[in-house]
């Protein structure tokens, strides 16, 4: 694209809408693994509420982004935040961004070592992390218009294998472990929606990707607007939790599921066909680990933007290396096993990407015109 | 290649000729060959030997016409790409006929000649050494008079040519047998024969410093997008090659990627193939001295598919799709996913055949990542060896190989007898695909994802899988996305192609809803 700003990096950057909502969709990785113990666990029987409530909240963090891209349309996230807050206070809120997302990178292979250790329990994590946070590389430096493309065939496996597993459990659904719909009071349902609010605050992504379909600079009325892209992508994606939330409260129950380390690798692990047709798990994570490589990926690309803009360089390409070789001791370190890995993602870290992907952006959107009132 | 000229060469469907200097292509290397013809014959024929060097295969004979003061005409050609008996019959026979009458002298002789050349397909007149050097490596004849300071030219050229033959690299059960063989106007014809429109255009080229191979880019007006054309045209001009044995020196030069894994432009020895790709608005390059044409631009999609889908029954042709694209993914991954299910992921296939499997492998020396490269390079090196060595001892060498040295292996306990199955089946999946060219990168892919499977297990696989994927996203045919239309997404394409046949009135609907 060439229209970029002085401290803009320069990037050559295609990406269709179909593309960025087929990216958003698969971005469900991380609360299938780990956010379903958190709710299982604060809201029992009534988890699947607070995942509505969660979607509910999602919708009006995308309806931030869309208001802020909208009012900034020719310009990705380190320009609007310069833009609004001055190249002071904007790189310092930059370098937040830059930091959240290289832990997000972190987390996304540490993610995908600690399900993979249950299929190779001999394999070193360290073996699994460099390999996953290596592929992301590689994606990050081909930039989101290969990771779109990528996402867009990605996509139609994720959603052929969820009809698969939809129909091979459905049998196994007892609808008795859905009573009592509502078993806990709202204040638990609000906080057991925690993780997944902040997993909805990656509509950030959009900030990153929306500027870059082609004729968006010049005609942005001509295409999709920011509130659809943003409300079918990470729509999907919320639509993929909510249905392997229902299966693992349909299956399992909403006691058993929390006592589970990894709920959906049991659940798929639980499919059946006939006599010969059985311990599907390898099959279908090897289907899924395409979108943690996109997912840790994308992110890692968003890392080396930031931080080009930070330091002011022409191109993000030569800092993706480095960056995601910060990333790899940051993922081992996170957490010393995946116990206190799911405390982390559930907790502190649900409350973190609250803050800096959802309040942050909401901040920006109330200074504006408050800005522009001084400026009058 | 400045618009302008592109315009004028689109311009008419006449095959123009066009200057040689203007196809970034060095002239005859030397300064004799800009040298303005003289009156006197021995001069001329000097500069000409000159030029030629003491050439075995090129003729130089005088013709002493007329009586009692002869005049001398000196005919130039080269054996084996002129027609022998052009000098006697198209040149000797008229000049007797016409001269009648009429007094021969220097003066007269050059237009009695010229105007005697009825029958000859082509007559041109140049006055300097150069084009006529060219005319004669090209197999024209020249015909220089004594005291004329022009010549002539005459369209002699008869190279040797071998008939039009079926395709042996892409052989169809149903559909025209005929293929390209090395001579351009041939190949021409059989374009011209299936799009007997007046919009058809070929440009003719010059690429070659030293082989000055003739090269047509072909198009339909109306059709093809001009830019597409203009990028075309422009890549071609800024190819610097010595020499074009093969269209494939091309098409390395023109492809959008410099380090290519995949090919991104289909090459094909079928005229029905280029017929129909030029319908459909690509552009075909064809180049003398090979049967082997080039069309684009190319989608991945577009080498898993064969002419013959569309002569067969729709359902048949939508279920050999599949077929075909099974096969190329099991090109890929089988041996990948043989050693990852043995090595790490047992589970994953029913009990009785991982006993099987377990029970084949006991007593085997080598771990399976190690049995499978082994056998994989033991079979590519017998692949390559039956293409080397004659026909007729191929075949015992390929059972020598597959049975023998296979069973062997399986005996001396270094192999599995399951992975002679499977190594067998990687090999039968890779000819499955229409097109060579794009089973040829599986082959050397499946080595890496091999060794990632080997050590990570399907997480491996996954990894192979994903760059593989991430490299074909990156890709471009002439600027056009390799994984169209699947990414970018275009619905309407997307029901004819890939996995889907359409029936032909369903595809013209939706051009139709397309364009």
């Amino acid at each position: 694209m060439s229209e970029t700003s002085h401290n803009q990096p320069k990037i050559n950057v295609s990406i269709t809408p179909a593309e960025i909502v087929a990216l958003l969709s698969l971005l469900y990785a991380i609360p299938i693994v780990f956010a379903q113990v958190r709710m299982f666990h604060v809201a029992k029987e009534s988890a699947w509420a607070s995942s509505i409530i969660a979607g509910v909240c999602g919708a009006l963090v995308i309806l931030v982004w869309s208001k802020l891209l909208n009012d900034f349309p020719n310009k990705t996230l380190p320009e609007i935040v310069t833009s609004v807050l001055g190249p002071w206070l904007g790189w310092v809120v930059n370098f937040v961004f830059m930091f959240h997302f290289l832990i997000e990178t972190a987390v996304g292979s540490r993610l995908v070592g600690e399900v993979m250790l249950r299929l190779l329990p001999d394999t070193p994590l360290l073996a699994i992390v460099l390999g996953t946070t290596v592929t992301g590389t590689v994606l990050a430096r081909l930039g989101p218009g290969a990771i779109g493309r990528l996402s867009l065939i990605h996509v139609g496996v994720v959603t052929a294998s969820m009809i698969f597993i939809v129909v091979t459990l459905f049998s196994m659904i007892d609808s008795g472990r859905f009573r009592p719909l509502l078993a806990v009071p709202a204040s638990d349902l609000v906080i057991a929606s925690f993780p997944l609010i902040g997993f909805m605050g990656h509509a950030i992504l959009l900030s990153f990707l929306v500027a870059y379909i082609p004729g968006k600079r010049a005609k942005p009325a001509t295409n999709w607007p920011v509130w659809k892209i943003g409300t079918i992508g990470m729509g999907t994606s919320w639509l993929f939790f909510f249905i392997l939330l229902l299966l693992s409260q349909g299956v399992f129950g909403a006691f058993e599921t929390p006592r589970l380390t990894l709920p959906v690798l049991s659940l798929v692990r639980s499919i059946k066909i006939g006599a010969h047709f059985e311990r599907v798990e390898a099959s279908l994570v090897a289907l899924w680990l395409p979108s943690a490589f996109l997912k840790v990926g994308i992110f890692l690309y968003s890392t080396s933007v930031m931080a080009a803009s930070l330091v002011r360089t022409p191109t993000h390409v030569w800092l993706t290396m480095p960056l995601a070789l910060v990333s790899v001791p940051i993922s081992l370190m996170l957490a010393k096993n995946i116990t206190h890995l799911t405390y982390l993602i559930n907790g502190t870290w649900a409350l973190v990407q609250i803050a800096v992907k959802i309040l942050i952006p909401a901040c920006l959107l109330l200074i504006i015109p408050l800005k522009a009132r001084l400026e009058r | 290649m400045a618009s302008n000229a592109n315009d004028a060469k689109r311009g008419n469907g006449v095959l123009s000729i066009k200057p040689i200097s203007s196809c970034g292509v060095t002239p005859l290397s030397s300064e004799s060959t800009s040298f303005r013809l003289s009156k006197k014959l021995d001069v001329n024929r000097r500069h000409i030997e000159e030029a030629l060097g003491k050439s075995a295969d090129v003729n130089y004979r005088i013709l002493h016409w007329g009586s009692p003061r002869s005049v001398d005409v000196l005919v130039v050609s080269i054996a084996g790409l002129s027609d022998p008996t052009f000098a006697s019959e198209q040149v000797v026979k008229p000049m007797r006929a016409s001269a009648g009458p009429v007094r021969l002298s220097r003066a007269n002789a050059y237009t009695i000649i010229r105007e005697s050349l009825t029958t000859a397909s082509k007559v041109e007149e140049v006055d300097t050494l150069d084009p006529i050097l060219t005319a004669v490596i090209d197999g024209d004849v020249a015909l220089i008079v004594d005291g004329s300071d022009r010549a002539l030219l005459v369209g002699a050229s008869s190279p040797p040519t071998r008939g039009v033959q079926e395709p042996e690299s892409e052989a169809l059960v149903r559909g025209p047998r005929e293929g390209f063989n090395e001579t351009l106007q041939t190949n021409l014809s059989l374009i011209r024969r299936r799009v007997r429109t007046t919009d058809l255009r070929f440009i003719d080229m010059t690429i070659g410093s030293v082989s000055r191979t003739p090269v047509i880019v072909a198009y339909i007006e109306g059709k093809a997008d001009p830019s597409l054309l203009d990028e075309t045209l422009e890549r071609m001009q800024n190819v610097q090659l010595e020499s074009v044995p093969d269209t494939g020196f091309i098409e390395e030069n023109i492809s959008d990627q410099k380090i290519m894994l995949y090919p991104t432009i289909i090459t094909t020895e079928r005229p029905d193939k280029i017929a129909a790709g030029l319908l459909e608005g690509r552009i075909a390059i064809i180049a003398d001295g090979t049967p082997f044409a080039l069309l684009l631009p190319a989608t991945l999609w577009d080498f898993l598919i064969s002419p013959e889908d569309y002569y067969e029954n729709h359902l048949l042709a939508t279920f050999l799709r599949w077929i075909r694209l099974a096969a190329f993914v099991a090109a890929l991954l089988l041996p990948s996913l043989y050693v990852a299910i043995t090595s790490f992921h047992q589970e994953m296939i029913p009990t009785t055949l991982a006993f099987r499997i377990a029970a084949g492998r006991e007593g085997t020396a080598l771990p399976a990542v190690v049995e499978v490269i082994l056998l994989e390079i033991q079979f590519e090196i017998l692949r390559e060896a039956g293409l080397r060595i004659p026909r007729k001892i191929g075949t015992a060498v390929s059972i020598v190989g597959v049975l023998v040295i296979g069973q062997a292996l399986v005996a001396a306990g270094i192999v599995s007898p399951i992975l002679i199955t499977v190594v067998a089946g990687t090999a039968v999946a890779s000819f499955a695909v229409p097109l060579f060219s794009i089973s040829a990168p599986s082959r050397l892919l499946k080595f890496p994802i091999t060794i990632l499977a080997g050590t990570l297990g399907i997480f491996g696989v996954s990894i192979g899988v994903t760059l593989v994927f991430a490299h074909l996203a990156t890709l471009k045919s002439f600027g056009h996305p390799y994984l169209n239309p699947i990414a970018p997404l275009r619905r309407n394409i997307l029901w004819d192609s890939i996995l889907i046949r359409a029936p032909l009135w369903v595809k013209k609907r939706l051009e139709q809803s397309e364009s």
